[in-house]
């Protein structure tokens, strides 16, 4: 089942993608996927790998890496990711501060406050999947040289 | 992916599959529709951050672009589990096939019989979707051609079975099995998905399975008799006066040739001329050229040869008066 051929995918997949940088501050956009690998005692891991290939079902990780190269703080960093069409939302990485989440866009809150138009006219509430964008906000001024990184968890529809 | 190369070599893989396959099935598909295969998912996140001049300038991430990879599933399923069959009429005996993967997919369907000398090489696609073998509707499909699929479409496929072959009775299993290939879940043919990426093997194996018994119906025909009374009175005592209507039901299960059904009119009692009928029509009592006679001591319908097909049961219905 674990062929080879899929050991070169990942090798291949996982070349580094340029980050774009305005200035000091640069963003880097990855996604990973859950690796499963069983050792030779029969106990099976469970590993992040770079991954460009998936089939609907399965879980997906986005991270975004962020980093100040100047010599200032930087402050009211906000983060915004519009969900690709054909991902569903499910949940904060583990390592990884919750995201504000939206389903138009435009209003962010946490997914128990936020509704969904029915085609009846009348609203609902919404669930992972509806979301269209997450968001972060950085309370607090990313200084000199620091980085960090945010993600969540997401699965193919 | 469609017609690419078969997985005849892998036969034998499968078969010790069998079982896998079977308990996996089950897996509940996804609530949403999936992603086509070849889909690119593309991942951009934008940035906005105060600058040392007080602006707020935005500025966007790399893109990071997913391949949504074929995946190969499969489900079929028999119309009926268990069906009986009548004389030698043409059984119709339905398979839905449902692509549950999310590509588009040439599939192999593979007919076979428990019983031996029961042709299954006549196959139809149910055209019109109604459910019911239709010979000017439903398009015949050519042994071993391949079944096309769009991601998530359904088709209902007919085995056509001359139901005099089947002896005893016998099951139809029919096999749809991914020509782009199958076997167990994650096996991955390169380059051999929609879009020009992977085709995975999904939790269904690419490959299902699914049997129809049939059996042939006991081939005797029943009669039964009933009666009401009405008297003079407007009870249903039977005393002097009162008419007897007796209704005798003859139930067919199949083709049925030469069928007589007589009926004395019981002593102490007379016929009521007129009465004889048959279903919602009257007859005559005399000899003549519809089905009945009727005469002081009897009734008579011939009926003649019974169609296969035809209506499962007929009813005759005859008066009499007790003396």
């Amino acid at each position: 089942m674990f062929k080879p051929l899929r050991l070169a995918i990942l090798s291949t997949s996982a070349v580094a993608l340029p980050a774009l940088a305005a200035g000091p501050l640069q963003v880097e956009s990855k996604v990973f996927a859950e690796q499963k690998t069983r050792a030779a005692d029969g106990t099976v891991r469970v590993a992040l790998a770079p991954v460009r290939r998936v089939v609907p079902g399965d879980r997906v990780t986005f991270i975004l890496a962020y980093r100040n190269t100047g010599a200032q703080p930087i402050g009211n960093v906000v983060l915004d990711n519009p969900v690709p069409k054909g991902i569903a939302y499910r949940a904060p990485a583990a390592t990884s501060a919750a995201p504000e989440l939206s389903v138009d866009g435009k209003t962010y809150g946490s997914l128990a406050n936020l509704r969904v138009a029915t085609a009846t006219g009348t609203t609902r509430a919404a669930t992972a999947d509806d979301v269209t964008h997450v968001r972060w906000r950085l309370a607090r001024p990313i200084t000199a040289g620091a980085q960090g990184q945010l993600a969540f968890e997401a699965v193919l529809r | 992916m469609q017609a690419r190369k078969d997985s005849g070599g892998r036969i034998g893989r499968k078969a010790a599959l069998r079982v896998v396959v079977s308990a996996t099935a089950l897996v509940a598909t996804p609530a949403f529709a999936a992603t086509p295969a070849g889909t690119p998912i593309a991942n951009t996140a934008t940035l906005t951050f105060q600058a040392a001049d007080g602006s707020s300038p935005a500025l966007t991430s790399n893109t990071v672009t997913l391949q949504a990879a074929e995946i190969l599933n499969v489900t079929i399923a028999a119309d009926a589990e268990a069906r009986t069959t009548r004389g030698n009429e043409t059984v119709a005996v339905g398979f839905v096939v449902t692509n549950t993967g999310n590509g588009t997919e040439d599939y192999t369907l593979a007919i076979g019989s428990a019983a031996a000398g029961v042709a299954v090489d006549r196959l139809a696609v149910d055209s019109d979707g109604d459910g019911v073998y239709s010979a000017t509707a439903d398009q015949a499909l050519a042994p071993g051609a391949a079944l096309t699929l769009t991601p998530g479409q359904v088709v209902r496929v007919f085995v056509l079975v001359d139901a005099a072959q089947i002896g005893g009775g016998t099951a139809i299993s029919a096999r749809v099995t991914a020509r782009t290939g199958s076997g167990a879940a994650g096996t991955t043919f390169p380059a051999a998905g929609d879009g020009g990426g992977d085709a995975i093997v999904g939790a269904t194996g690419a490959t299902a399975s699914a049997t129809s018994q049939l059996s042939p119906t006991a081939g005797l025909p029943t009669l039964t008799k009933s009666q009401s009374v009405l008297a003079p009175d407007g009870s249903a005592r039977a005393i002097p006066g009162a008419i007897v209507t007796y209704r005798l039901v003859a139930g067919f299960v199949g083709a049925t040739r030469g069928v007589v059904i007589d009926d004395p009119v019981p002593a102490g009692t007379s016929y009521v001329p007129g009465s004889l009928r048959l279903d919602d029509a009257t007859l005559t009592d005399a000899g003549d050229t519809d089905a009945g006679t009727a005469s002081a001591t009897a009734i008579r319908v011939a009926l003649g040869d019974v169609a296969a097909d035809g209506a499962g049961s007929r009813t005759i219905q005859f008066s009499v008066k007790i003396q």
